[in-house]
């Protein structure tokens, strides 16, 4: 009875040491070496800014900047600034214009102004959009002030202003 | 933009619409190319809700314009581009990616935008 208990326990003995190899071996008895693969995907900030295709005086003289997706992370900032290199010509002042490349082509001035401050010249921002938020942090909003003249012809002035967005 | 050559991520449509008569320009912190090549692949796009073309161009900062798009419209994006000349791998800081916008019947130039970015290209 001793003997046969002897021999069973030696018999469980081997299984157990048989088993590691067992669960570390391929089909043909090979070791396998484990591994592992690190898989990343890199999400880059993004954005879609709102800006005023056309922009009517007579309606609204507020330019207003806004946005609809702000795809950021806590501490950057989305700036949108005027354009000044492609809005102003003559040494800071924006024009509006009237049948612009004709014979009877007429211009005016047009002011930009933010509260009693006049940004002509100036790469003035507009946007401000922190951490995320889709809120225009800007207070006041720029405004479009026309300066005419005694005799100004009548009609439509039509000028295009430039805009840069910035994410820092 | 996250814009790998091999992977472009499958992404929910996102409704970009502003106030009325604005346009949407969509904006990115990065953009990925290859060194070397010329064929890229990138992801831009004129937002759908858009009323306006979008001519897209894509300009280093020392004014070298690498890529000029036709008028695109609302909805369409380009995802294979041909660049002017092949990049050397490196971050090329302040690229512009320029917006110029036109009306869709008249073709009268709309506000345009720049979005400025930083180029990475990769060896």
């Amino acid at each position: 009875m001793k003997k046969r208990l002897l021999s069973l326990l030696t018999v469980a003995i081997m299984l157990c040491a048989m088993l590691p190899t067992a669960s570390y071996a391929n089909e043909f008895g090979n070791p396998i070496t484990s591994g592992e693969t690190v898989v990343s995907y890199t999400v880059n900030a993004s954005y879609v800014i709102n800006i005023p295709a056309s922009i009517n005086i007579n309606d609204n003289p507020n330019l207003e900047v806004t946005a609809s997706s702000m795809n950021t992370n806590y501490g950057q900032r989305v700036s949108v600034f005027i354009d000044g290199s492609r809005t102003y010509e003559n040494a800071g002042n924006f024009y509006l214009y009237k049948n612009k490349g004709g014979a009877d082509e007429a211009k005016i001035p047009c002011n930009l102004r933010c509260g009693t401050s006049v940004a002509n010249g100036l790469d003035f921002e507009v946007g401000r959009f922190d951490d995320g938020s889709t809120t225009n942090s800007v207070g006041d909003p720029l405004q479009f002030e026309p300066v005419l003249g005694s005799n100004t012809p009548p009609g439509t002035y039509t000028g295009t202003m430039y805009f840069r967005i910035a994410i820092s | 933009m996250s814009v790998s050559s091999h992977f472009k991520p499958e992404v929910d449509k996102i409704e970009h619409r502003g106030p009325p008569g604005s346009t949407a320009i969509p904006g990115y912190e990065k953009l990925a190319m290859k060194a070397g090549q010329v064929d890229q692949v990138v992801d831009f796009y004129n937002p759908e809700e858009n009323e306006c073309y979008f001519r897209i161009s894509l300009i280093l900062e020392d004014g070298t314009e690498l890529f000029s798009s036709g008028m695109t419209k609302p909805g369409q994006r380009i995802n294979k581009i041909e660049i002017s000349r092949p990049l050397k791998a490196g971050t090329y800081k302040n690229t512009v990616l320029r917006y110029d916008c036109y009306a869709l019947e008249s073709l009268q130039p709309l506000n345009g935008s720049e979005a400025v970015l930083n180029l990475e290209v990769l060896p």
